[in-house]
């Protein structure tokens, strides 16, 4: 993996760009406590006083007290800008922090069942505009079909339930008839969480393995629409708390064949060790794990856990037999 | 240290912002606070191209000013250059942009959309609505270091170098005119003009070694009319066109990707185009399942596969004996 360097110390660009910043945004709200100024910035009290001390001794060229910066903040707490020398605007937006909002808002306006979506596309012109055009850059589209999303996007409109055939994720098509909740992405994956009566219960489905979905004309129950306050707990943060943290989650160990390196690649990966490839590989289920060496043809091989290395052997060989007898 | 060189920097900010016309390198190397220090000429000269270069890069728009000859008179930052533009936003637009700022959490550019923010409400005292319906709607978990360097050498139309490595090949020097950076099933590429190979290339962020470097070079070749909006990533083999059987209710990979379906006595005939890999991978997602396949090369590669993974895992795998 490629990991970027995520600094963890803070570095003098990036206090000096808050320090450019605190100023004009204090201005913007006189008697603001040390506490909500601190929140707003992610820092510590201790820090935002450290940063405050920084300003005032800061100033023009003279640097006698009418050159300097003037804010008080040792009365109640409360931090009052008497002059804040030159630092009267926060600094142009840069091209690079443009794109970070425009991208993310290009995201956002895809995903059926949003609000504001005229304000969004008007952001985004505004903000490209502002700062050069960029968000095009990056590309991040989720490859979903369009039809699907205009009938997901009615369906959480008109509060009605969709009935869809599902590809799940252990590749089985099923029925299903589901009380749309809402859509979220995670990078360019599209999913609909909604209740679903097959299951009983909340369920997650990515759009991408929706192979055919229509509205039936039947309103979902009050206790599943999408004003229903319980609903926060589900979605996208419970997703990436059951997929993305795989902090206590087995790890199977795989030996990989030189000509399938790219196996190594993927984000979740841990590379053990490099003659021969070997890697350690988080599961959630062991069903999932099977599947998944199964698909990958032989070309890497299972050595833990033991115990299902020969039901691997095992399902391969019936499928062999099964198919070699049909002709 | 570090304290000294925030003081230094915010000094020459307030200075050049509040100069009249421009401020020669002297002057500020005799007024403003922190350049007292230096011991020489050449401490100073490093110590102030080094300030300048970073004001720069954060955006602080340092220009130099010339006079009538083209020598260098001084340097200011023009409050018309430096100042935000106001984006004239509701309360509603500000709602949605602090949904947009979590959209990066912790990946890349998500401390450039939090300085951002911090920006944006610099010039509003409006608060911002709170809008359960449209919270935790988006998540980018992008932490690859590539990605902004080529995002900003395609908006800058600059050339690029970088060590990559290609499956089954040696790590070799790449020189690219990157056009766009595109996510597809959570992996990141870079597509663009390959000035080694005199055509266009798409690369995969992971395979890439160690920072990209972007030379001051700028683009020789102009992407195909309206390619960045539309760049897909091409195929990496030829596809084959396939059909095959599949008892009812299995293969959800296979029709996911199918361009036709019908049904048939519990049996889901499957025409479906793809690479083989592709294929294959699919196949053996459901193989139990697997009734007939088309064409013939397809199915013994098929039953090749098979093999492979019976014989690789029946020995018990490594260690057993």
């Amino acid at each position: 993996m490629n990991l970027g360097v995520l600094a963890v110390a803070e570095t003098v660009n990036e206090r000096l760009a808050r320090l450019l910043a605190l100023v004009p945004w204090l201005s913007a709200r006189q008697g603001i406590t040390l506490t909500a100024a601190a929140r707003h910035f992610d820092i510590s009290v201790e820090q935002l006083t450290k940063d405050l001390w920084q300003l005032v001794v800061c100033g023009l060229p003279g640097y006698g007290p009418d050159q300097l910066v003037d804010i008080d903040f040792w009365d109640d707490d409360r931090i009052w800008v008497q002059d804040p020398q030159t630092l009267t605007t926060p600094l142009r937006l840069t091209a690079e922090e443009g794109a970070a909002l425009s991208i993310a808002l290009r995201l956002i306006s895809q995903i059926p069942g949003v609000e504001y979506r005229e304000d969004i596309d008007v952001l985004i012109a505004k903000l490209d505009e502002a700062c050069g055009a960029t968000s095009e850059l990056v590309q991040l589209t989720p490859q979903t079909n369009q039809a699907f999303r205009d009938t997901i996007n009615a369906a959480l409109e008109g509060n009605v339930q969709v009935a869809m055939t599902y590809s799940s994720g252990s590749d089985e098509v099923t029925e299903r008839r589901v009380s749309p909740i809402r859509v979220f992405v995670v990078d360019d994956y599209m999913y609909l969480e909604g209740y679903c009566e097959r299951a009983e219960a909340r369920r997650i489905f990515r759009l991408d393995r929706i192979l055919s979905i229509e509205m039936v004309p039947r309103s979902v129950a009050v206790s599943h629409q999408k004003h229903d306050h319980l609903l926060h707990a589900g979605g996208l943060e419970s997703w990436i708390v059951s997929n993305d943290n795989f902090g206590d989650t087995p790890r199977a160990l795989v030996q990989v064949d030189p000509g399938s390196s790219w196996v190594a690649e993927e984000p979740y990966v841990e590379v053990i060790s490099t003659k021969p490839l070997t890697i350690s590989v988080p599961y959630l289920t062991e069903d999932w794990l099977v599947r998944w060496v199964m698909s990958l043809g032989g070309s890497i091989q299972l050595l833990e856990p033991r115990h299902l290395i020969k039901e691997i052997a095992q399902n391969a060989r019936a499928s062999l037999a099964a198919l070699s007898a049909r002709d | 240290m570090r304290r000294d060189k925030t003081e230094r920097l915010l000094n020459l900010v307030f200075a050049l912002m509040g100069t009249q016309g421009s401020m020669s390198r002297s002057e500020i190397r005799s007024t403003v606070a922190g350049y007292e220090s230096s011991e020489s000429d050449e401490a100073f000269e490093r110590m102030f191209e080094r300030d300048k270069d970073e004001l720069r890069s954060m955006g602080i728009p340092v220009e130099t000013v010339f006079d009538a000859f083209g020598d260098a008179l001084g340097y200011v930052i023009a409050p018309d250059s430096y100042a935000y533009i106001d984006l004239q936003l509701t309360s509603r637009d500000l709602t949605v942009l602090s949904i947009a700022t979590q959209v990066w959490d912790k990946a890349v550019l998500g401390s450039s959309a939090r300085t951002a923010m911090r920006k944006i409400e610099a010039k509003t005292d409006k608060s911002v609505a709170n809008s359960p319906l449209i919270q935790g709607v988006a998540r980018v978990r992008a932490q690859d270091g590539a990605i902004i360097p080529l995002m900003n050498a395609a908006r800058e139309k600059k050339v690029v170098k970088f060590l990559y490595r290609a499956p089954g090949h040696e790590s070799e020097k790449r020189s690219i005119e990157p056009w766009a950076v595109i996510c597809r099933n959570g992996n990141w590429y870079v597509v663009g003009h390959d000035q080694d190979r005199g055509e266009e290339r798409t690369f995969k962020l992971t395979r890439i070694q160690g920072s990209v470097n972007v030379s001051a070079q700028p683009h020789t070749q102009d992407p195909p009319h309206n390619r960045t909006r539309t760049v897909e990533l091409p195929p990496e083999e030829s596809l084959t066109d396939a059909t095959i059987c599949v008892s009812a209710g299995r293969g959800g990979s296979l029709m996911r990707h199918a361009h036709n379906i019908t049904s048939n006595n519990g049996i889901d005939v499957i025409r479906v185009k793809a690479s083989r890999a592709e294929l294959i991978t699919w196949m053996l997602s459901s193989a139990n399942a697997i009734n007939s396949v088309e064409p013939q090369g397809l199915r013994e590669d098929l039953l090749a596969s098979l093999e492979s993974l019976a014989t690789a895992h029946e020995l018990g795998g490594l260690g057993s004996g």
